[in-house]
This record gives structure tokens, sequence and C-alpha cells, in this order.
């Protein structure tokens, strides 16, 4: 094996492994814009207070009345005392079931520590009414999920969007993002939070997932939904590349501008998506000395990016540049300027008709429509002498 | 030129505007300030030969700066929105830009600048903006006016003036293609064959009638027409489609006729399956270049370009997921057969028009990491290409600083350009620091490894402002 080959076989293999060495970090699943991290330090057993003939309310009753996402309706000592004697406990008294401070908050020792390690419970970046809901006698379980199997209760007991959507669907229930989402101030939903970005993702259920490469694939769902790119998108994030004049870091590889022609010959549509030809990328070749039209000072000297003046013009074979310019216009017109072609193809130099079969039909109608370009290769009297005007 | 009384006077009635205390006052305005720079040099083909190459230095600066309110009037939704962009290229020779079309030494674009107000059914946008839909990214100074009732049903009518590099604070970006932003140069040298129409005002005009989300179906028709000069530049009609119901399959479609040619000038369909741990897609799509009327580009080359992309993604609970993507693309050859050049079409040594390849990534993302790596391969026109990008950073809980790595190996074959055959290697570190709660500033460093251009080294300068008032 020749050395480049091996040198790229060798980095694959070192950036697969790079990749696999992370495969040991922990699950997770619900999106920490939406649902910041927490720091339950606390022994709970859902599925062992359910079989003992506990429900949802019991321990849960504020939720009942709730109408913000920042009520943790959660059970306070009170609630755990209906069953928990936990004076009798710090009395000394064996109590069952357990009443210990150690027994839920492990590791706390009252002789030692003056309160147990505290709860960390960032309110969600959401908007909710349990009240809404429970009086539209959505169950618990509906959302939560089946609770008789768990332990503690965390983040993965909330729901997933999917779930909400089941009901807000435009007709049962709002399915207008804002119902739920935060807001910026300009209506669009919040996006970034201290916990995280919110950015579609894992199996997104309206089918816009941003997953890798989105910045490569978003194209057909953006021109034809764009009322929902618009819940989250303002012009300038649009802009930041379709209107780039600087290479932008997290679109072009390293290097991009030497090795950009290969991916233009297979892809030119992509480039111009983002670059007018005969502005961006014409008038950069002409300062390079690539673009043939350019001011004389600035022309190419040594170097060629076509085959053989004679293969590429003169020989009428397969390595002709009519092939290519058929093909794919952006390619020629990323350096070269309308005088190029007229050299050649034009009524005052070698005549060579250029236009594809069908033409001569809907010639006439195209000059009635715009003559100026007609102009530019015909007279007005060939134009009528092939009965285009 | 206003006097230095009357500037006085502009300036503190801006003030007052933005100080005096009153019901109307905006609730929040927001100011967006981004600076871009860029040092490092390219190489030139002119003037050199392979060993002794010409390097051209880049020392690019960009500015941008954004402007917006929101609710100008209290429980009305009525705002603003700006961007500006100034640009200055500190690397180009003194003179150089003046004998390039489409190139400028310094710039200043305005992006967009408009006024929104939004009731119930009703949305109107007047000034600069910008309107996407399946035919193309275009801008204009204008008005658009969106009616969308409560049924799903709507209507949305745009008219004024296309954004065009020649323009006051214009950029060209969004001007139809294949023909030089403007002519003045060239009609300042007295240069044969000079179009001064390319300066003239574009008006354009477009409607278009909606249905949103009828039983999960939503549906558009389109027209849009520009004159340039007098003439018709542009023409089109476009139909999109869409349908989805949450998680299961969603569509989307699009179609769009030039109106002047009779041609198909795009036609774009997204089929995607969804599931809480995978989902697949395939899309095709064929375009035609988007030329403006002007050029006589535009009446020699209607061969479209079909592409076909399968993918799946795997999305298992845990921070990581992976994609699997397949291409396949074709240019089409139409030459016109009564030419001799027809005949080379059957020739067997006709280069191929059939792209084929396919990527394949993982992403990950746990607590203050993430990482991804993507392997890309292509082979057909114009050339073959392999592709490594492994990309990795780092960012603390409090997100005050950022580290970031990209290394990134390319071993490409181009088709034509025999100086483009080898292995390059690309190496990239970003740091970004949070200066205060509203201000980040970033540097990357690059260094490129290859035998074409042997070793370059590049700085990346950014700096980002963001303050809510």
């Amino acid at each position: 094996m020749k050395r480049p080959g091996r040198i790229i076989t060798w980095t694959a293999v070192a950036s697969l492994f790079g990749a696999g060495l992370v495969l040991a970090a922990s699950g997770r699943e619900r999106s920490l814009a939406i649902f910041p991290a927490q720091v339950i330090p606390i022994r709970f057993n859902h599925a062992v207070h359910l079989e003992a003939g506990a429900d949802c309310t019991t321990c849960h009753d504020s939720a009942r009345k709730s109408t913000k996402a920042a009520d943790r309706n959660l059970p306070k000592h009170p609630e755990c005392e209906q069953c928990h004697d936990i004076k009798a406990a710090q009395r000394g008294r064996k109590v069952d079931p357990p009443a210990t401070c150690e027994y839920c908050h492990p590791g706390f020792d009252p002789s030692v520590h003056r309160a147990p390690p505290p709860f960390e419970f960032p309110t969600p970046n959401l908007k909710f009414n349990h009240k809404v809901h429970v009086d539209r006698k959505v169950e618990c379980t509906t959302c939560h999920g089946e609770m008789k199997a768990v332990t503690l209760g965390t983040r993965m007991q909330l729901p997933k969007m999917a779930t909400c959507l089941e009901c807000h669907d435009g007709s049962t229930a709002s399915a207008v993002c804002t119902t739920c989402h935060l807001e910026s101030p300009s209506g669009r939903l919040q996006l970034s939070f201290s916990s995280g970005v919110l950015r579609p993702m894992q199996g997104n259920p309206l089918g816009i997932d941003h997953g890798p490469r989105y910045e490569f694939n978003h194209g057909s769902r953006a021109k034809t939904d764009r009322l929902v790119c618009e819940q989250c998108h303002a012009e300038s994030d649009c802009q930041r590349c379709h209107n780039s004049l600087q290479k932008p870091l997290s679109v072009h590889p390293n290097d991009y501008i030497t090795l950009h022609p290969v991916q233009a010959r297979a892809d030119s549509p992509r480039c111009a998506s983002c670059h007018r030809m005969q502005s961006f990328c014409a008038g950069c070749h002409e300062r390079t000395g690539v673009g043939l039209n350019s001011d004389p000072s600035l022309r190419a000297r040594n170097v060629k990016v076509h085959p053989d003046y004679e293969v590429w013009v003169n020989t009428l074979g397969p390595q002709h540049h009519g092939v290519a310019a058929s093909r794919d216009i952006n390619q020629c017109i990323s350096c070269h300027r309308e005088e190029t072609c007229l050299a050649c193809h034009s009524d005052f130099s070698r005549q060579i008709n250029p236009h594809p079969d069908g033409f001569q039909q809907m010639c006439k109608s195209l000059a009635s429509k715009n003559e100026r370009p007609c102009l530019k290769c015909h007279t007005e009297s060939t134009l009528v002498a092939k009965g285009c005007r | 030129m206003c006097s230095s009384g009357v500037r006085s006077a502009i300036l503190a009635a801006a003030a007052c505007g933005f100080c005096w205390p009153n019901e109307g006052r905006p609730s929040a305005f927001i100011v967006e300030a981004r600076t871009e720079a860029q040092m490092y040099q390219i190489r030139a083909y002119r003037d050199s030969d392979p060993d002794h190459p010409v390097l051209l230095p880049r020392r690019r600066i960009v500015q941008y700066l954004g402007v917006n309110g929101f609710e100008l009037i209290t429980g009305e939704d009525l705002g603003f929105e700006t961007s500006m962009r100034v640009y200055a290229d500190l690397g180009m020779q003194s003179g150089e830009a003046a004998k390039l079309d489409g190139v400028h030494s310094e710039a200043a674009d305005l992006l967009y600048a408009y006024a929104r107000f939004r009731t119930g059914p009703l949305e109107v946008q007047l000034g600069r903006q910008t309107y996407v839909d399946v035919m193309d990214y275009m801008a204009f100074d204008g008005l658009r006016v969106r009616y969308l009732s409560k049924l799903g049903l709507g209507a949305e009518a745009f008219g004024g003036l296309w954004v065009k590099g020649g323009m006051l604070l214009g950029t060209s970006v969004y001007q139809p293609d294949g023909t030089r932003e403007s002519d003045k140069r060239r009609i300042a040298l007295g240069a044969p064959n000079t179009n001064p129409e390319l300066d003239d005002i574009e008006p354009v005009f477009g409607a278009k009638l909606l249905l949103e989300n009828l039983g999960g179906v939503s549906a558009a028709a389109g027209y849009r027409k520009a004159w340039l000069g007098g003439k018709t530049d542009l023409e089109r009609a476009t139909g999109e489609l869409r349908y989805g119901r949450g998680r299961g399959l969603n569509l989307t479609a699009g179609v769009d006729w030039d109106l002047i040619i009779s041609h198909l000038a795009q036609v774009r369909a997204l089929a995607r399956w969804d599931e809480a741990k995978f989902a697949v897609s395939a899309e095709v799509i064929r375009t035609s270049p988007v030329l403006s009327s002007e050029s006589i580009w535009y009446y020699f080359a209607t061969a479209p370009r079909d592409e076909l992309r399968l993918r799946g993604d795997y999305t298992p609970v845990g921070p990581f997921r992976y994609y699997l993507q397949g291409t396949l693309s074709q240019y089409h050859t139409n030459i016109n057969s009564a030419l001799g050049l027809a005949t080379a079409l059957r020739d067997q040594g006709l280069p191929n028009s059939l792209n084929g390849g396919g990527s394949a990534g993982a992403a990950y993302r746990e607590g203050s990491f993430r990482s991804a790596l993507d392997v890309a391969y292509r082979t057909g026109y114009g050339g073959r290409q392999l592709w490594v990008d492994l990309t990795g950073g780092y960012s603390p809980a409090d997100n005050r600083y950022s580290l970031d790595g990209r290394f990134s190996v390319a071993n490409v074959s181009d088709g034509f350009n025999p100086l483009l055959r080898g292995t390059f290697y690309g190496a990239q570190v970003w740091v970004s620091y949070l200066f205060a709660h509203a201000a980040r500033g970033s540097v990357a460093l690059e260094e490129n490894i290859n035998d074409f251009t042997r070793s370059d080294f590049k700085i990346f300068f950014l700096f980002d402002f963001r303050a809510i008032l």
C-alpha cells in the first residue's frame, strides 16, 4: 500500500477509536434544554408505595391545582408522615415503615449535619398547567408513564414531546408551539437556556430532527415548510450561511479553498445555495488568476484547469467543453463571463449554435418577453431570418 | 450632508424616542453585533509555477450589527428587525477590486430591515426582507401581507424592488445569477456588449394561496414575476405540499415551473418516517440553474441535475446517534442534435455523468462534551473524494468558555485539475470565552498540510455581542 493510503487508513481507524472511547457514557433521553439536570439525593420507591395502597394524589395532591411549570408538586414531611412516623423515629423508637432521617436521606446524620443534602429541581423551560390537564381527565400515567415499576422518579418520568402531541394535534388541543414552549421577545421560541440549546433531535415527532449534518440536508424542508422554521429562526440564522462573505467554520472543513473544486463539480447546486456564481465565485477566480475574463494584469499564466485547448475546444469528442457546459453551466459561470462564450457562439464570431433541441419553436415567444440576451449574439435581421422575430 | 445643528436635532429626537416614558414604549430591544476577522493567504495561479506560488493575503473583517425592537405598542405584536453588515478586505492590493466585477474591497450591506405587525390571522411586513420558498431565496424592498384564517385557508402577496448588488446598501447574493451584478465598470471603460439595464431597478411581485394544517395537510400555490428594464426577467409558478401528523410519515414536496421557457426548473420531494429510536428518509431533487433571463446561459443550458438521497438515522437512548446516507446524482446532457458534437455523446470515452457515494457518522453529546465523526465518499463526474472529519468540544456547565477541535483528512482526485490529487490534512482549534453575560470572543487557528500548498496557517477571530435592553 502506498504511504498516503496507509495514512488515510490509520487516520480513519484512529478516528473511529476516538469515537468509541466515549461509548461508556450513561444514557440520556429527555432534552436538557427543556428539563434541566436534577439532583435528587433521596431514597424512594414508587413501586413499593403504590403496592402499599398509595395513589398519586396521596403524595402529589397539589398537582391538581397547580397552574405553573415552576410548581414542584412534591411531597413534604406532612405527606410522608401519613405513614412514616418521623417524630417517633426521632425519639429513637423503631417504627414500621422506617422513618429515620437516614432511611430516606442517605448519608444524612442529624447529629453532624444541619440539613440533608439539598435537592436541585430546576424549573422546566416550559409552560405547563397541571390543573387544566387534570380537569380534562387526563390520567397521570398518560404523561408520566406507568410508575408501578419505577423506584425513584426522575426526569425520565417527564413527558416527551411525542406524548404531548398525541393530544396537542390542533383539534383536541392546541398545536401552536408557544402553547407549551417559552417565547423570546421576538415571539419566536426561546432556544437558548442555561441548561442547553433547544434543538429538535432524537426521533423528533414533527419530522424536523436537526440531526448530524442538518446544515446540508435542510433545504427541501426549509423551502416548503418555512412557517415552521419561522417559529424558531430569525432571518439572521439563515443569513449566517446563505449570505456569507467569510468561510463559515461549521460548514466548510479545513482547507476548503484548496479543495472546493472537487465538491463543486459534483454538487454545484449546493454552492449556488449560498454563493452567486457571477459575483462571489467569478470575482475570486479572476483575482486568483483562474478566471479568463479578468483584467489582463490578473490573468493566469502557467496553470490550466481544463483539458488541453485542442481537446477542450476544437475536437468534437467526449472531452469537448460543450458536454461539460450542457451538464452544468454553474461550473462554467463560476469562472467565465458571457464574453468567453460569445467569442464562438455568436453571429459575430464562429456562429456555433449552442441552443438545445426544440429552442427554435419557442424563440419567438422568448424574444417577445426579453430580446436583449438574443441581441448579444444575433442582430435584429438574423433574428427575423431565423423566425424568432 | 446634514449640518451639525440638524444632526444634533435628529440625535436628540432619537434619544427622546428611546427614553421618553410613556405607555407605548417597547417591551424589548435587542442589540446584536458580530465581528469576524480572518487572516490567511491563498494560493494564486497568476504569474506562478507550482514551485513558486504567488500567495495573496486575506485580511478580511466583517462587522454585523442588528437592532431589533418588539412590542412597540404594549400588547401589540408590532416590532422591527434589522441587520447591517460592513465589510473590508484589508489584504487586497490598492486598485485591484476596481478590476474585478463582484469583488469589493469594502462594502456596506443592509441585509434586512423591516417592520412587522401581526394581529390574529393577519401579518404585515414592510421594508427590506428575505423570502424563501421552493423557487429560491430572495430579498426585496417592499411589502408582504399574509392572511391565514382559523380554518387554515389563506393568501400571501408581496411586491417591491429586488435587492441587487448595484444598489445602495445592496448585496448581490439574492440577485438572479448569470450576469454581472452591475456593468458600471465596463460601461466606464467603454467595453463592447455592455448591459446598462443590469443597474436598473427590478420590480418584483408574488402571490400565494395557502392551506395550513388541514388534517395534517398543508399546501401552497404561488406565482412570481420580476421585470428588468421593462422586460420580464423571471416568471415562475410554484406548488408546495406537506403532510405530517406527528411521529410516523412526514412528506414535503415542491415544484417550480419556469413560465418563460416552459420548463421544469425544480422539483423536490422528501419522505421521512420517524420512530422514537430511528428515522428513515428518501429525497429526490431535480434542479436546473436559476438564471436571469438577461443571461445568454439561460438559453444555452437547460439540462437538469437529478439527485436521490437515502438516509437512516439511529437514535438509541443515550448520548449517541448514528446516521448512514447514500447519495446518487446525475447530470443530464442536452446537446443540439444538429451539431457535430452530438455524435460524441455516443462515444465510449464520455465522462461519467453519474455520481455515487455516501456518508456515515456518529455524534456524541454528554454533559459538557460533544464529538462527531463523519466519513464521506463520492465518485463519478468531476473526480473522486473521500473525507474524514472528526470534531470534538468541551464547554463547562457555566458556559464560560469552550474548546473545540476539528481534524479532517481528504483524499481527492479532481477529474480536471491534476494538481488537485492527493491527501490533504487539516487541523483546527477553536477557543471561545464569555467575557460578560452579553459578550463572547473566539479565536480559531487552522493548519493545513498537503503536497499542493505544502503548509498554510489561518487565523479566525470572532466577537459576539447580544444584549436585551
